[in-house]
């Protein structure tokens, strides 16, 4: 988002949060949901004909499903035990058959968008193995904005109603869970029982929300403005060249990756909730302290929150405790207990760093990051009897403080190796640049003069303030500012504002860097 | 309640389950351990507790796992 963009979205938030709050409370909902498709429409123009094409599949399966439900209530009544049980089973298929059209049809849209060309060219390569040669037409077609999100979201919707989680909704609502501006850039993922409820209040003004929402805003420009723009310049300038780097400042770059991320995407999160609470909206939580970690698994449910429960919720669960994984479940039981959550997670697992690895880009290095983590988890799983007894042997103490912040370095190295291939162009390149930690380069980043060391030193305070931040909020000792006095509140946005503009990686021949998670 | 506790102080030894309200929200039980409590039970109370059952308020504490393993044996 360049520095226009940037004033232009500001502009529109600040009319659609005016007009918001001056309508009265039943046209706030169609007050959202016309500015959220006129955003969309800007931002997407035709393309914004694939995202009607989703709220209305949704919407029309999710009344389908209501209709079915409500026969079935209709029909038990008065009716035996035995065709109760055959009128469930037959009302099941039935919704099975409405789920599964939605699906194909929306992931369908997604598959053909975002994979055709990748999976065709890995159909080229197939074939040519065999010496035949077919070209696969090429789709030149930008993907509509947000659409790994808002498909996900959509999926978890109809699966949601299919099972009795919630009712369908009506067409505003649905189509507002789905189009909710906020939320389009880089999520987080939302369910409907929890979004459309807050969507459709119409919640009038509230200061201490628009405190606590534009707060959240300007630490979110400042992590994405100060720290993460900051370190993309050493990030872009140590990938580009790594060759000629030490082994050291290789590391380095590689770590101010991981930081660029996190500053970034938590960053644009915080935009969005920010933004949302001022409208007495709280979207999911998306981030937890995830360095401060003490395995892959818990980084993952500390990183990306709302995509990890997503998995867990539509894919973990139900393939784990699909019909078939529990029979094998139920033999493996009388043998071992280990091995009774191990096959059915192992295979589970699987399913979801597949499709985690593919969500997150059509190309095989994403597929190679999703089995990176799976690979990782399946050896922390399998290892963990074997550490247990090594624990309990040597006497060590595993919740004591040294093997916990061991435990810590450990798992940020291991998230440090999987976002560079996250970053790296090919998987080729990931490699070079790891065994390029290993061989002398002649370059420091200062002696090439890619940042000057004003850059340097704001790339380190970056770092130490979203540290100690973490610090902070993970011993539960962030200020609390609802007892704050009103001119206290404004002093601080004040400052906050002042710093962002004084610090921030941007003005004349600066280019700022596309959001890393801004293409999904 | 008996059998429950112990399939519980089975998956995860010294939790006091007959306190902890937050089993799920402070990660007592994480997703691998649900799965191994989902497939006991099933076995031991011969019911089925389906991937539409897991929400967290079903396995925040001893009380509400207990609580849906009686609603799956009513339905039954």
């Amino acid at each position: 988002m360049n520095d226009l963009m940037t004033w232009l979205f500001l502009a529109f938030m600040s009319l659609v949060y005016v007009v918001y709050m001056i309508l009265p409370k039943k046209a706030r909902p169609y007050c959202l949901l016309v500015f959220s498709l006129l955003f969309y429409v800007v931002y997407s123009k035709f393309l914004t004909f694939f995202m009607l094409s989703t709220i209305l599949s949704i919407w029309l399966g999710g009344l389908w499903l209501n209709r079915i439900d409500d026969g079935e209530a209709k029909k038990r009544e008065g009716l035996e035990k035995e065709a109760r049980k055959a009128l469930k089973k037959k009302v099941k298929r039935q919704k099975r058959l409405v789920v599964a059209l939605i699906i194909i049809f929306n992931v369908a849209i997604l598959a053909t968008l975002k994979y055709f060309n990748f999976f065709g060219s890995l159909f080229e390569g197939f074939l040519s193995w065999f010496n035949l040669s077919v070209h696969m037409p090429i789709l030149k077609i930008a993907l509509p904005l947000g659409i790994s999100y808002y498909t996900l979201s959509a999926i978890g919707y109809i699966v949601d109603v299919s099972q009795g989680r919630h009712r369908a909704g009506n067409l505003l609502s649905v189509a507002l869970f789905i189009s909710y501006f906020p939320q389009l850039f880089e999520g987080p993922f939302a369910t409907y029982s929890t979004l459309a409820p807050q969507l459709m209040a119409g919640e009038g003004f509230n200061s201490q929300n628009l405190f606590s929402g534009l707060s959240k805003v300007l630490w979110g420009f400042f992590k994405k403005v100060v720290i993460a723009d900051r370190l993309a310049i050493v990030v872009s300038a140590v990938f580009s060249n790594y060759a000629s780097y030490s082994g050291l400042v290789v590391v380095l770059g590689i770590i101010a990756f991981t930081f660029e991320l996190y500053a970034e995407f938590s960053g644009l999160i915080d935009v969005a909730s920010g933004i949302s609470e001022m409208f007495s909206i709280r979207l999911a939580k998306n981030f937890e302290q995830p360095f401060f970690s003490t395995t892959v698994s818990e980084f993952w449910r500390r990183w990306h929150m709302s995509l990890g429960a997503w998995f867990r919720q539509y894919i973990f669960y139900p393939v784990s405790m699909s019909q078939g994984m529990m029979k094998i479940n139920k033999k493996l039981a009388k043998k071992n207990s280990f091995w009774q959550v191990f096959v059915p997670s192992a295979l589970a697992l699987f399913v979801v760093w597949l499709l985690n690895g593919l969500w997150h880009g059509a190309d095989i290095k994403y597929i190679v990051y999703g089995m990176y983590y799976y690979v990782l988890m399946m050896l922390g799983m399998a290892l963990e009897p074997l550490f247990n007894l090594i624990y309990k042997k040597s006497g060590i103490d595993k919740n004591s403080k040294w093997v916990t912040f061991l435990k810590i370095a450990r798992t940020f190295i291991l998230v440090n190796i999987g976002l560079l291939i996250f970053r790296a162009a090919t998987l080729k390149e990931a490699a070079n640049i790891f065994t390029s930690i290993f061989q002398s380069g002649e370059l420091n980043l200062i002696s090439l003069g890619v940042i000057d060391i004003y850059d340097t030193i704001w790339c380190f305070i970056g770092v130490a303030i979203l540290l100690v931040y973490d610090y902070l909020a993970e011993k539960k000792k962030l200020p609390n500012s609802q007892n704050w006095h009103t001119a206290g509140k404004v002093a601080f946005l004040i400052a906050m504002a002042v710093m962002i503009i004084v610090f921030g990686a941007y003005g004349e021949g600066y280019i700022p860097p596309d959001p890393i998670y801004g293409g999904f | 309640m008996e059998r429950l506790l112990k399939i519980l102080s089975n998956i995860k030894p010294g939790i006091d389950f007959t306190k902890e309200k937050d089993l799920v929200e402070r990660r007592i039980l994480t997703s691998f351990d649900i799965l191994r409590l989902v497939s006991e039970i099933n076995n031991e109370f011969d019911i089925e507790i389906t991937p539409l059952h897991i929400l967290p308020e079903n396995f925040n504490s001893a009380e509400s796992i207990y609580a849906l393993i009686q609603k799956l044996e009513d339905e039954d």
